[in-house]
């Protein structure tokens, strides 16, 4: 049925899914080495044939997708494993809800578990996995989309968890923050995650596209990490991480999963500027000599300079060697309603 | 006086470090080390050395094969027990059981399933491991009760001992513990044989001593014990704090020091992804070069006198050592204090036990890192404690 | 006490640094210079309304401007554009940080209060509109508290330091050595003379520290004026009790000579001492820290409030009854006293001694009216002019022998007698034991005798050639015989010492008598 040729797009299988995970990791915020890992082997032990990749408008146009990813702790998940079958009860979940058959999965973000996420679900259901994602990069919420900005709902939305349970909320999308919090817990720290379920014609219309087949590239060994960064990306500063605080004045009101904190580092070369990093669960705005050089929704990540890998805001501190980047935001989070809902006063910030 | 002992895979090297004086002594089995003094006389120390450090890498050694239990709930093959090890490590099973992250029972242990396979694994090593237990090790307890009714003599580690969450991580620390066991117990046996009165400690992976009888229960600890002295004392005999520092033995390995200390993290390039923090492996094109064959270092490499020294010389700098990582729920600022307080008295009772002496114990370092994406009030404490050798 | 420029001073606007030191934001942790002007004040709540905020404003941030680390440091970026004067800002829950750092890149003076930055704003604008109300404020404040510290150089000089933050505030003596209160270094902001009783300086009193703002000086000039009063009566009340009590006069002298010979040797200064010094302590190379004071317990300062001379040249004498006995004469103290002129009188073992400032020739003169004026018969000597305390011991030894020589009513001058007759005359059966003592390591390594002849003959001619010349030998030998003097413990070079080896070697060299 499907349209596409065999061989003019990528399918990820036991020989380019090392490449597409790293090409996940290039610019992950937050993700954390032991369930990355997991989450890989995971993936390599269920992949079979390998996972087709198909572009949205090549689908028919009234088949029904879903959109995967990894909501809660990934600490949790590296310590209370996975039996299985989450992805395939979140989807017979939703199917049963939505009364539709899923035909396809899609990425909310692919940002390390999250991306790997949507090729376990696509596997184990033997249906193709969108090239593309909501959001070109990656945000805390599950509202903050480019689904949501294109009018899509996040609901109905269905989780699973490592213990047996089945959760399907159906409220208005600006609740569903709320609810999961505590849900989470309860669920076992962690979930796999289907929500804004939707038509492939629409989902050509909302998605960033392309993003799968990019990081396929991006990945492999030698290629330059810029090729990850679709829409442009610079360089900040080079310098060392002098000081990091926990941080005031922002975000407070708000239900995200961490706390601000903000990171200071000296540029080691050129002005020397000090550049601040105001960070609530990724960093929000950069500051360089009290300037605003760079904000959400671009996306501000730290590289190691020891191993080129992004560090995370959690685990800075004073003394790490680091090159601050900025990610471009793909050009819908630059409109009003993209600022709105990624730029800093999505993240309680009065700027 | 402490004596250094480099147990290296081409021959012992052992040195006495008094105050800053460092020389090379001649060990003769039983008997007290002869230093070779400055002046170039050999004789028995005058005083009694008040320890040997001893470093070793044990990731080339024998490993014995090793039972495995997890606790857990069912998970797919591909992230089950012994995934990666090679084919003879041992045999492993999962078992219901295990703890959620605000320790709760997920569901109760099977007792049943464990006495099973401890009596028909015909193993005497074993490895356990339950979900949550770093929050909580009840059923990893349990399960050594058990193993023990059914196998007496059995030798256990529980992964609980080394901390961290990461279940699979955890498993195959435990595991690896567990394989190493038999042969670390030959070396500590060698060791009390070779220097009958005198307290052996040994080096651990990234800084610090413990005890022969630690040494004996947790050999993983000190995994690249040899390594990491390579680096600390190539860096001490160069006066470098901060440097590159090449071991030119079997294998050629360069590490980073920073401040003194050898940089550690997590590395992926280990037998089995572990959750022990190992000296970093780097490339550099620069720095100082120790081990038998440091005069074949590139340029760009400083050779410092006395390379072949530097592995027993490192050992002999370093100082009994524990850290615990626990997981705690806490409500509030009180809890957690009461939760820090423990897991800080747990580490000096640990840091003694490692061979430190009482009065000297300390905490070094304390870290309480929030988890996130998770409701308020669990934290991941980490405490290092150290202390003197007697 | 103020001259009417000094007024016309306080009305030029307030600085930052000023209002931190000694005005309303006194106790504020600061950060930058803080040397711009400060017109006027604006409280900011919306970090888009420093936009309009005119140049000299002092910027109070409330609310979400203050809302955390970077929202102060984005107000600083945009206070620079604006070359306001200051961002001030609540210190709750704020650490310095990276703002610390930025108040020095950008210039811009960054300051953290304690107290509700509304409070500060309405001080701070106050200040900003009458700036000579808010000069007048500190200096009455001022009056005040030294009116209760009372006459204690200790306690005015910490009233001093307080109420003038950033400022030092230190008590000197004429010759520039530091007595009491906070030493610093560079060009003095102000100075105060201290007069004594006949009209010169006891002591001056200077504050150093930046240059806050023009009228700034005359504020500080002011409040040091007020400190002379108490000051003056400080040293009246130490001088009074001191001249009471000849043991008190000792056991200072004693203290103030222990100090300077372990501070100069060997040729150090008490304060800066000799020709055209200045009131400049820092000024003449000798480290401020080298000097007395830095023992802390106030030798010095209490030296100069009883006009002693502390600084060189200076000339020791000693005076000796020929046959009285010392305890009974108390009166001998007032008498010398009164003949000589300020300066300590001690007790000595055999004598009385002090020194004084006079060079030694009309220190002759005093000492030959103080002889004509006591009761019993007296001999007196006087010793070599010295460079400063630190040596004064030398003079002292020299003013002692060369009065134990002189016959009754006679002052004897050691530095025109010459060795030869000062020494001929010691009396040798006494001094032989300690002498003896003092050689012995050298005696017990001289088996035939010819270290100590060339020791003698070293110390007397004064150099290793012409001793050699003396000795008959070659220069060498007596190098290599210096050589091994040297490495028994005695060395010729030591000022300290090589009065007392030359007098020993003296001693052991002549027969004894009898």
């Amino acid at each position: 049925m499907s349209p596409t040729v065999e061989g003019t797009h990528p399918k990820i299988d036991s020989m380019s899914l090392d490449a597409f995970a790293a090409g996940s990791q290039l610019f992950a915020t937050g993700a954390a080495e032991l369930s990355f890992h997991l989450t890989l082997d995971w993936a390599r032990s269920v992949l079979g044939d390998g996972v087709r990749v198909s572009r949205a408008a090549d689908l028919p146009p009234q088949t029904i997708c879903a959109a995967i990813c990894l909501v809660g702790s990934s600490t949790a998940l590296s310590e209370r494993l996975p039996g299985g079958n989450e992805p395939v009860r979140v989807i017979r979940g939703l199917e049963r809800r939505l009364g539709q058959k899923i035909g396809a999965v899609v990425a909310l973000n692919l940002d390390a578990e999250s991306a790997l996420l949507p090729v376990i679900t696509a596997a184990l259901l033997g249906v193709p996995l969108v090239d593309g994602d909501g959001s070109g990069r990656v945000f805390p919420l599950i509202k903050q989309s480019s689904y949501t900005l294109g009018g899509v709902s996040a609901t109905p939305l269905v989780m699973a968890g490592p213990a047996d349970d089945v959760v399907v909320l159906d409220t208005a999308p600006d609740r569903v923050e709320e609810l999961i919090r505590p849900l989470v817990l309860a669920l076992g720290g962690w979930t796999v995650t289907a929500c804004y379920p939707m038509t492939a014609e629409v989902l050509a219309r909302v998605l960033v596209p392309g993003t799968v087949s990019r990081l396929m590239e991006a990945g492999v060994p030698g290629a330059p990490r810029s090729v990850a960064a679709p829409y442009g990306v610079r360089t900040l500063c080079r310098g060392r991480i002098v000081a990091v605080e926990s941080s005031t004045g922002h975000g407070m009101d708000l239900t995200l999963p961490s706390l601000p904190s903000s990171i200071v580092v000296e540029e080691r070369e050129g002005l020397g500027r000090l550049i601040r990093l105001e960070a609530h669960n990724e960093i929000v705005f950069a500051l360089a000599d009290g300037a605003m050089v760079a904000m959400a929704p671009d996306q501000i990540c730290m590289i190691s300079t020891v191993d080129g890998m992004v560090v995370d805001v959690d685990k800075v501190a004073p003394g790490l060697e680091v090159e601050v980047m900025v990610v471009r935001a793909a050009p819908v989070w630059h409109t009003e309603e993209g600022i709105a809902l990624g730029g800093p006063r999505a993240f309680g910030v009065p700027l | 006086m402490i004596i250094g002992v480099d147990l290296g895979r081409h021959e012992t090297v052992t040195v006495a470090v008094h105050g800053d004086v460092l020389t090379e002594v001649q060990v003769t089995a039983g008997t007290l080390p002869v230093v070779t003094y400055p002046d170039g006389m050999r004789r028995a120390p005058s005083m009694t050395p008040r320890g040997a450090a001893v470093a070793v890498d044990l990731d080339g050694v024998r490993r014995a094969p090793v039972a495995v239990i997890r606790v857990s709930n069912p998970c797919p093959p591909g992230l089950g027990p012994l995934v990666g090890w090679p084919e003879d490590s041992g045999v492993g099973t999962v078992v219901r059981g295990g703890h959620s992250l605000t320790g709760r029972p997920i569901t109760e242990l099977d007792t049943d399933a464990v006495a099973r396979f401890a009596a028909e694994c015909g193993l005497t090593d074993f490895a356990v491991t339950a979900t949550g237990s770093p929050i909580l090790p009840h059923h990893e307890l349990a399960v050594a009760e058990i193993i023990a009714d059914e196998v007496p003599g059995a030798r256990i580690t529980l992964s609980y001992e080394f901390g961290r969450a990461g279940l699979r991580e955890r498993e195959n620390s435990a595991i690896l513990n567990a394989a190493l066991g038999p042969h670390a117990a030959r070396i500590a046996d060698r060791m009390a044989r070779d220097l009958p009165g005198v307290s052996v400690f040994f080096a651990r992976s990234g800084a610090g001593l413990v005890s022969a009888h630690y040494f004996r229960r947790y050999p993983l600890i000190c995994y690249l014990g040899a390594f990491t002295c390579a680096l600390r004392g190539g860096a001490a005999l160069a006066g470098r704090g901060e440097t590159a520092v090449q071991e030119r033995g079997a294998v050629v390995r360069t590490g980073l020091v920073t401040g003194g200390m050898p940089r550690i993290g997590d590395r992926r390039d280990t037998l089995v992804p572990l959750n022990v923090r190992l000296p970093l492996v780097v490339s550099a094109s620069e720095g100082v070069a120790v081990g038998p064959y440091a005069r074949q270092a590139g340029p760009g490499w400083q050779v410092p006198e006395r390379a072949e020294l530097a592995v027993a010389y490192g050992a002999a700098l370093a100082r009994p050592t524990v850290d615990v990582e626990r997981i705690v729920q806490a409500k509030g600022r009180a809890e957690l204090d009461r939760a820090l307080d423990a897991t800080r008295d747990e580490a000096l009772t640990r840091a003694v036990s490692a061979g430190a002496a009482p009065g000297s114990a300390r905490v070094t370092g304390t870290i309480v890192n929030p988890l996130s994406y998770l409701p308020d009030g669990l934290f991941r404490v980490e405490v290092k404690a150290e202390g003197a050798i007697l | 006490m103020i001259e009417s420029r000094g007024r016309r001073d306080w009305e030029v606007p307030v600085t930052v640094a000023e209002l931190v030191n000694g005005g309303p934001l006194a106790g504020a942790r600061m950060w930058g210079t803080g040397e711009n002007p400060v017109r006027q004040v604006r409280i900011v709540d919306d970090l888009a309304t420093l936009g309009s905020v005119p140049p000299h404003t002092a910027v109070v941030l409330v609310g979400q401007a203050a809302s955390g680390g970077w929202a102060v440091e984005m107000a600083m970026r945009r206070a620079w554009e604006q070359a306001a004067a200051c961002v001030i800002a609540s210190s709750a829950g704020m650490s310095a940080g990276s703002g610390a750092g930025l108040a020095e890149r950008l210039g811009v003076t960054l300051i953290f209060v304690d107290e509700d930055p509304l409070v500060t704003a309405v001080r701070v604008a106050s200040a900003a509109a009458r700036p000579e109300a808010a000069r007048t404020q500190l200096v009455a404040r001022c009056a005040t508290r030294l009116a209760e510290a009372g006459p204690s150089a200790r306690r005015v000089l910490g009233v001093l330091n307080s109420e003038l933050q950033g400022n030092a505030v230190a008590l000197l003596d004429p010759w520039g050595s530091h007595l009491a209160g906070r030493r610093a270094q560079g060009p003095s902001l102000a100075e105060v003379d201290i007069p004594d009783a006949s009209g010169g300086t006891l002591a001056i009193l200077v504050a150093h520290g930046s240059f806050q703002s023009p009228g700034w000086p005359s504020v500080v000039n002011a409040v040091l004026a007020l400190a002379v009063t108490p000051l003056i009566a400080w040293a009246a009340i130490e001088r009074l009790a001191a001249e009471r009590d000849v043991a008190l006069q000792s056991a200072l002298a004693t203290r103030l000579l222990t100090l300077a010979s372990s501070r100069t040797s060997p040729y150090g200064r008490i304060g800066d001492g000799g020709e055209g010094a200045v009131p400049q302590g820092a000024a003449q190379g000798t480290p401020p820290e080298a000097d007395l004071e830095a023992s802390g317990d106030g030798t010095l300062a209490r030296a100069v409030a009883l006009r002693w001379p502390v600084a060189g040249p200076l000339t020791a004498y000693a005076i000796r009854p020929h046959d009285a006995d010392l305890d009974d004469l108390q009166m001998i103290g007032s008498v010398i006293a009164a003949t000589v002129g300020p300066g300590p009188v001690l007790r000595r073992e055999e004598s009385w001694a002090g020194w004084s400032a006079l060079p030694p020739e009309r220190l002759a003169i005093r000492l030959a009216e103080c002889l004509a004026a006591l009761p019993m018969p007296c001999a007196a000597g006087v010793g070599a002019q010295v460079p400063d305390l630190g040596i004064m011991d030398e003079s002292l030894l020299g003013a002692e022998a060369a009065a134990f020589v002189s016959p009754a009513g006679v002052v004897a001058r050691a530095d025109r007698m010459g060795p030869a007759k000062l020494l001929a005359a010691l009396p040798g059966g006494v001094l032989r034991a300690p002498a003896q003592m003092i050689l012995g390591p050298l005696l017990s390594v001289d088996r035939d005798g010819t270290l100590l002849e060339t020791l003698t003959a070293v110390l007397d001619e004064g150099g290793a050639s012409r001793a050699a010349e003396r000795l008959g030998v070659h220069r060498n030998t007596v190098t290599t015989r210096l050589e091994r003097i040297r490495a028994a413990g005695f060395d010729v070079d030591d000022p300290g010492t090589r009065l007392a080896l030359h007098l020993a070697a003296h001693v052991l060299r002549s027969r004894p008598v009898g």
